[in-house]
C-alpha cells in the first residue's frame, strides 16, 4: 500500500478534480479498493472498502456506475446495485446510502458471500439480498448539479429503468424514485450542468443521436 | 439546431412531478462512427468526451459549436496504438487514461 497523503494534500487534490470536473481517482470493482490519482496519473493513494459495499463487487464496465468528488467527500456507485457510497476524506471513513425501503431493514451479523449469475462473487448482506437482486445494474451515477445526484438503475423484475435522486447537502435519497416510460429509449450516461445525456442510434433513422435533456427538481 | 428535432416531453414519473425532464436538443453524430460509448464525461462548458471501448475511439463533442471530432493521436505519436479506456476533461485539457496516458491541449 502506497503511503497515506494527509488530509490536507488530499483535499486539494480532490477540490482540484472537482473544480475541472476530473475525477482523479478510481475505484476497483474486483478488490474492492478506492484508488487516488493525481493529475499526472500517478497514484497516490488506495484505501481498501471491502467492510462497505453491498452485492456483486463486479462490473463488466472499466470503473464503477460513476463517481465524483464534492467537498471532502467522494462519491461512488457500482454498477451491480444501486446503492451509493461516500468516501469522508477527513475522517477516512466510508458511508452508504440506500433508498429509504431499504434503510429500514436492519443489517445482520451473518454476512454471507454470494455469487450472481455470471459467477462473480460479492459481499451480500442477508437483509437486502431480496432488494439488491431486483436490480440488474446501476446505469449511471453523477452529479446533476451542485445539490443533486442522479442515480439511474434498471429493474428488469419491473420492466422499466428508474431514477432515484439524491440530495447532496443532506445525504439521503427524496423519498420518491421515478420510473421511466418502458418504451422510452432514455438511458443516460452522464449527468452535468443540470443536464442528461444520452447517445442513441436511431434504427429508423440509421444514425447515431445526441440528445440533451435538462432536467428540473422542484420541491 | 433543427427546432423541429426538438421534441418537448416531459415525463413525469410516479405519481408526482418533482422530476421533469425535457427533451432539448438532439444532434446527429453526422460521419462520426460509434460503436459502443461506454465513457462519457462532462465538461463545465457543456463539451463532451465520448470513449467507445469497442471501437478503441474518444469523440469530442463540443457544445458552442455543436460538432463532433474523433481524437486521433497519430500526428503526435506516429504509430501509436490507441486503447483509450476514459477520456475525462482536465482543465482545458483531455486526459485519456491508456496504458500510458496522453494529454490534448488547445494548442
Amino acid at each position: 500500500m502506497s503511503k497515506r497523503m494527509s488530509a490536507p494534500d488530499l483535499f486539494s487534490e480532490i477540490n482540484k478534480g472537482e473544480k475541472v470536473g476530473l475525477k482523479p481517482l478510481r475505484f476497483n470493482l474486483q478488490e474492492p479498493t478506492l484508488y487516488f490519482y493525481n493529475n499526472l496519473g500517478v497514484e497516490k493513494d488506495r484505501i481498501e472498502a471491502r467492510e462497505i459495499i453491498l452485492a456483486p463487487i463486479f462490473s463488466f464496465r472499466y470503473g464503477s456506475g460513476g463517481m465524483f468528488a464534492k467537498q471532502d467527500k467522494i462519491y461512488f456507485a457500482l454498477s451491480s446495485a444501486p446503492v451509493i457510497y461516500s468516501y469522508d476524506t477527513l475522517d477516512e471513513s466510508f458511508e452508504r446510502f440506500l433508498p429509504e425501503e431499504t434503510m429500514k431493514l436492519s443489517i445482520v451479523e451473518n454476512d454471507d458471500i454470494e455469487r450472481n449469475s455470471r459467477g462473480n462473487s460479492g459481499l451480500i448482506l442477508n437483509e437486502v439480498r431480496d432488494y439488491l437482486s431486483n436490480y440488474t445494474s446501476t446505469i449511471h451515477f453523477g452529479r446533476l448539479n451542485h445539490k443533486y445526484a442522479l442515480l439511474h438503475i434498471e429493474q428488469p423484475g419491473r420492466s422499466g429503468r428508474e431514477l432515484l435522486v439524491f440530495d447532496l447537502d443532506k445525504n439521503q435519497f427524496l423519498n420518491q424514485s421515478y420510473t421511466l416510460d418502458v418504451d422510452s429509449n432514455e438511458f443516460y450516461y452522464a449527468f452535468g450542468n443540470s443536464k442528461a445525456y444520452n447517445i442513441t442510434f436511431r434504427d429508423q433513422e440509421d444514425r447515431w443521436v445526441l440528445e440533451i435533456y435538462e432536467v428540473e427538481i422542484q420541491l | 439546431m433543427n427546432i423541429f428535432f426538438i421534441l418537448f416531453h416531459i415525463f413525469t414519473i410516479g405519481n408526482n412531478d418533482i422530476l421533469k425532464i425535457n427533451l432539448i436538443n438532439e444532434i446527429p453524430l453526422g460521419e462520426i462512427n460509434i460503436n459502443q460509448v461506454e465513457y462519457v464525461d462532462v465538461s463545465q462548458d457543456g463539451d463532451l468526451l465520448l470513449t467507445d471501448l469497442s471501437r478503441q475511439s474518444v469523440v469530442l463533442f463540443e457544445a458552442e459549436t455543436e460538432s463532433f471530432r474523433e481524437l486521433d493521436p497519430e500526428e503526435c505519436h506516429p504509430g501509436y496504438v490507441f486503447h483509450p479506456i476514459r477520456a475525462q476533461f482536465i482543465s482545458s485539457e483531455i486526459s485519456v487514461s491508456t496504458k500510458w496516458r496522453l494529454q490534448w491541449t488547445d494548442e
